[in-house]
């Protein structure tokens, strides 16, 4: 089972093949999004995003130091965190 | 737009992003506009009163990225609840295109089916000039709407066509066919 949450507040479990998905709330009856975290391409995403942002980050220290590493890493984090917003 | 027992369903041609529908009445006047999101990773698609988008009436939404058995969510964005959702039948679709209407809480309501398995078989490996009909059916294999698709190379045009006693949701039988026009009508 996944666990959704509605705006008002409530907690409930739904059935997996919901997620990522839409219900509604048991109680208000308002339209609920269901994470999407059993999405395998999602999670196929996010890996290889970490992946990248990892990589990049260990060059970027390899070539300009701590203080390189550190700006590419909070940089593609940003990044990545838009495109995720985005999505 | 939502009681109509008739309606046009139209691609829009020119646009480079995403995917544009205009939804005609019988007497060819717009009563409504669809537009497919663009750079979305899942299918996002709105359905608004009018091109200047100010009241939006539905969002279909798709569960998953990569689904072979996509599921779309179908939200009265009016109300604010999930009015029910559509199934595509992911191995039955290969040869014939099928999907399922479900309810709110995903029982089967209804299912779409491509008209014959033989013009199926045509369209998809002879040539996709031989214009797409959908039969909507429901308990018992009763006929509750029809969509018919215009012989049009260049512009998809579908015609959708609801019998009075339909007791499938009007709104989810205009998800259905907005839908086909983007899933559907992509592969032309």
């Amino acid at each position: 089972m996944t666990r959704a949450a509605c705006a008002c507040g409530h907690e409930f479990e739904v059935r997996d093949d919901l997620a990522g998905g839409i219900t509604n709330c048991p109680r208000c009856g308002k339209a609920v999004e269901v994470e999407g975290l059993r999405d395998p391409a999602w999670r196929l995403l996010q890996v290889v995003a970490a992946a990248g942002w990892a990589s990049a980050t260990a060059a970027a220290y390899v070539a300009w130091g701590v203080a390189g590493a550190a700006a590419v890493a909070m940089g593609l984090a940003a990044v990545l965190w838009l495109v995720s917003r985005a999505l | 737009m939502l009681d109509l027992d008739r309606f046009l369903v139209r691609r829009k041609v020119f646009r480079i992003l995403g995917a544009g529908f205009h939804v005609y009445d019988a007497a060819g006047k717009v009563v409504g506009f669809s537009e497919q999101k663009a750079f979305k990773l899942k299918e996002d698609i709105c359905v608004f009163t009018d091109e200047s988008k100010a009241t939006e009436l539905l969002s279909i939404r798709a569960r998953q990225i990569i689904d072979f058995s996509a599921a779309y969510d179908v939200v009265d964005s009016v109300e604010g609840r999930k009015i029910g959702a559509l199934r595509r039948k992911g191995w039955s679709s290969i040869l014939r295109d099928s999907w399922e209407i479900l309810d709110d809480a995903d029982r089967p309501l209804a299912h779409v089916r491509e008209d014959s398995a033989t013009l199926a078989m045509v369209r998809r490996f002879l040539t996709n000039l031989i214009p797409q009909r959908y039969h909507l059916l429901a308990a018992g294999e009763r006929q509750v709407a029809s969509m018919r698709q215009h012989f049009n190379p260049f512009v998809f045009k579908l015609d959708v066509e609801i019998d009075p006693g339909c007791p499938v949701d009007r709104r989810l039988v205009l998800a259905t066919a907005i839908l086909l026009a983007a899933v559907e009508g992509r592969e032309q």
